[in-house]
């Protein structure tokens, strides 16, 4: 049975996780067809160097990490459209720069410990109840404005030439995708933690895709595979004292490859 | 059917254009291009590889700046003209299209629709209309729920012909749209073409290097080689020694339909 405490980590638990689920497949989809899916583990990087800074200010991490995903992703876009050098570099230069910022920070912080640990790899024991209203009211604006521009991220995506002489706001649209990926990947880190928000946002579309059905189709699946990986990933990692982003993605992967398995199956 | 149409109307006016990469007067891709296209126009670009066809419609597209000149568009400067809903575009499929992409054919109609819907707007039952309206025109309102990556070349051709027209447009940018479609799917997308323009009275710029199809086809002829060669019937370009100019010596126009020789 559970006692009251336990249940109170469990709902937390999987509140936050089902606003990430939702999330993370629809900012996927646009990613991942763009092959532009290593934005979102440069972000991640970006957003352990946030909660290094909360760490160090003493200030909620996951506000820091929102903050410094949001900034780089933006100053990223910049440096693409400025041909100053290459997308993926760009996203190498974060990626690394970030990184090293973060390993210093933590050192000067205290050190790495268990906190670190779960930030890292997730963990739905350490997530408050603040994080979850943070977690809450970002991710439901995420979600308002992807639908939002929903038809016009389609269209980009498919042919970006032609959806900006259409009359499309190119520019406006790819920087929207970028800073919804910022917020969402910071979002997840309570719950996936760092290293593994990047495959929370691939792996479930790349599976979809291997269903080969509609656009609408494709995000549905998507949406089912990531909701189902998150719930039983968060029921899993706390009754088996598991770390919840291992188990989340394990599961994420499972699913990828039986459907990989049924495809062939079928041919 | 058929419209009447005020060719003489100008929808788009180049004057003095020159375009260059590097920004400077010295390797100039274009050099003072004067162009008008009328209302109602089946016109044809033509000129050898690396002549600046692709280069000038991306002018007009606004895709790029010229370094001298202006672009009217609609009578408009190009830097204002905002109805870009009214222009439409076909590009070279090969380069801007992953056929792994998962939209089937109507989705990928919809998106042409998607500008002149706006911004902060959801399709409404019109769109949808005209959206199906597309389809029908080329022809693959049966296909409209097969994925884009399983149609034939000449298909997804036509599929990005539907999805041009989706904005309901004036006036439909092609460039060389044929590449890589068979013989048989060329001709259906040629016939296509001469219905759009004569029926719909849609305005028609064709970009290509394949003279025979541009002779027979189109009314209005203009030739490129870094400038404007010549610009206008495509009957008296064939009849004339231009394109030698155009192409060097010892260039014969294959054409079915052109009394040429």
């Amino acid at each position: 049975m559970l006692d009251l405490f336990q249940y109170t980590f469990i709902v937390r638990g999987l509140e936050a996780g089902v606003i990430i689920s939702l999330t993370a497949p629809v900012i996927g989809v646009f990613l991942v067809l763009r092959r532009y899916s290593l934005i979102a583990d440069t972000l991640s990087h970006v957003s352990l160097a946030g909660v290094a800074i909360g760490l160090l200010l003493q200030t909620n991490p996951l506000i820091t990490a929102l903050f410094a995903a949001v900034a780089s992703s933006v100053a990223i876009e910049r440096l693409r459209i400025s041909r100053k050098v290459y997308g993926e570099s760009a996203l190498a230069i974060f990626l690394s720069g970030s990184l090293a910022l973060a390993v210093i920070l933590i050192s000067l912080a205290h050190g790495f410990n268990a906190d670190l640990f779960s930030y890292l790899f997730g963990s739905i024991i350490t997530v408050r109840q603040s994080d979850i209203y943070i977690i809450g009211a970002v991710g439901v604006v995420v979600i308002i404005t992807l639908l939002a521009f929903y038809k016009e991220l389609v269209a980009v995506s498919f042919d970006e030439e032609i959806a900006s002489v259409s009359g499309i706001h190119t520019h406006l649209v790819n920087i929207i995708l970028i800073i919804a990926t910022a917020l969402t990947v910071a979002l997840s880190i309570p719950i996936v933690g760092v290293l593994l928000i990047a495959a929370l946002i691939v792996i479930p579309v790349v599976t979809a895709l291997q269903y080969k059905a509609s656009f609408k189709q494709t995000i549905i699946i998507s949406e089912a595979i990531s909701l189902f990986s998150v719930i039983v990933g968060i029921f899993t990692s706390y009754y088996l004292d598991l770390p919840a982003g291992g188990a989340i993605v394990l599961l994420a992967l499972v699913i990828f490859l039986l459907t990989l398995a049924l495809k062939k199956g079928i041919k | 059917m058929s419209v009447t149409i005020d060719h003489t109307k100008n929808i788009i006016e180049i004057t003095g254009v020159s375009f260059s990469y590097a920004g400077n007067n010295t390797d100039e891709v274009l050099t003072n291009i004067n162009l008008n296209i009328h209302r109602g126009d089946y016109l044809g670009i033509i000129g050898p590889n690396g002549g600046g066809k692709t280069t000038l419609l991306k002018l007009i597209l606004g895709l790029v700046k010229p370094s001298r000149g202006t672009i009217k568009i609609f009578g408009q400067e190009i830097d204002s003209f905002k109805e870009w809903p009214m222009i439409g575009y076909v590009s070279q499929k090969a380069t801007s299209f992953d056929i792994n992409f998962p939209a089937t054919v109507k989705e990928v109609v919809a998106m042409g629709r998607c500008a002149k819907i706006g911004l902060f707007r959801w399709p409404k039952k019109i769109d949808n209309e005209k959206v199906e309206e597309a389809l029908k025109q080329v022809n693959l309102m049966n296909f409209r729920n097969r994925l884009i990556g399983d149609m034939s070349g000449g298909q997804q051709q036509r599929v990005f012909i539907a999805r041009a027209l989706a904005a309901e447009p004036e006036v439909i940018f092609l460039d060389e749209p044929t590449a890589g479609v068979d013989q048989e799917a060329q001709e259906q997308f040629y016939k296509l073409l001469q219905r759009l323009n004569k029926e719909l009275g849609i305005t028609l710029v064709l970009v290509s290097h394949d003279l025979s199809v541009v002779a027979t086809e189109v009314t209005e002829i203009a030739c490129v080689n870094k400038t404007l060669i010549y610009d206008s019937k495509p009957k008296d370009f064939i009849r004339r020694n231009d394109v030698s100019d155009l192409y060097g010596k010892g260039v014969k126009i294959v054409a079915q339909h052109a009394e040429s020789h």
